[in-house]
């Protein structure tokens, strides 16, 4: 096994090895990406996740959904119409979309 | 030079100090990557991206142990990374058989049954548990003193000694049923 083993042994390599070593180097030194810029960008998908499954637990929850209030119960809305706005803002509409077809 | 100057010198971008380091070890991770993949094309490649890792993480080592160490334990695991991938990439397509004909090929200077002997040899080290394939390439094809090679695989001389004693048993034990004892 010993000499089948030595005769297995590399004992030259590519004279050019080093060359491509550096020129591996010189190509991956010029897409080189700051290692900041990929913690911003691990945060932002974190950040981006995070947003996402409060939206969706948001929209399944059901205490979150609340029926909304009728708006002409609302006080505010009273009082627009007690003051005669909608009157005043229907002079700003086109005649004809406030004519009856 | 001292192992951590030589270091913090590559990671300057010491084209010198690299290409020396680059010469001294060069055929002991070459053999390395040929013992672990048996394909010279492809251990040139592990080569170059060993070294590359080496130039671009060489700030990162803090001399806990020896320069040569640390590119051993860089070579390993590169190595077996590039195993698993090859693995996964066979379950796909059944190249194996082709590999090692292609490879007997390119030995000019082998007879046909060294070829057959060298190829069966491979294939019995491939089939090794990989602790005890990493320790006999270690110790037979970079003649690494066992107790650098324990200390390149985190474990002590004995766990070494056994591993390298349990691989040559295989390979003695599957080799002397068809060539008789070439061990």
């Amino acid at each position: 096994m010993e000499t089948l083993f030595n005769k297995d042994r590399i004992t030259e390599v590519n004279p050019y090895l080093f060359q491509k070593i550096q020129n591996k180097i010189n190509d991956k030194n010029v897409y080189v990406v700051p290692s900041w810029s990929l913690n911003v960008l691990k945060l932002s998908i974190i950040g981006l996740v995070l947003l996402i499954g409060f939206n969706i637990f948001s929209t399944f929850n059901p205490e979150s959904n609340q029926p909304m209030q009728n708006i002409s119960e609302n006080n505010s809305y009273n009082e627009f119409v007690k003051d005669n706005h909608f009157d005043a803002l229907s002079s700003l509409y086109p005649v004809e979309l406030l004519k009856e077809e | 030079m001292d192992d951590l100057l030589i270091a913090q010198e590559i990671s300057k971008g010491n084209q010198k100090v690299f290409e020396d380091f680059f010469n001294a070890h060069k055929l002991k991770v070459m053999n390395l990557c040929y013992g672990m993949v048996h394909d010279r094309e492809v251990a040139e490649d592990l080569v170059q991206d060993i070294f590359v890792e080496i130039f671009s993480s060489a700030h990162r080592f803090q001399g806990k142990s020896k320069l040569s160490t640390w590119l051993y334990r860089i070579a390993i695991n590169k190595t077996i990374n590039y195993l698993r991938k090859e693995k996964i990439r066979k379950f796909f397509v059944n190249a194996d058989d082709a590999k090692h004909s292609i490879m007997s090929d390119d030995r000019a200077d082998w007879n046909m049954e060294e070829k057959e002997k060298m190829n069966h040899l491979h294939k019995i080290i491939d089939k090794l548990p990989s602790k005890q394939k990493q320790a006999l390439v270690l110790f037979i094809y970079d003649e690494i003193p066992q107790k650098d090679i324990a200390e390149i695989m985190n474990c002590s001389v004995a766990s070494v000694e056994v591993l390298v004693h349990r691989a040559k048993k295989t390979i003695k034990n599957k080799t002397s049923n068809i060539y008789g004892n070439i061990i």
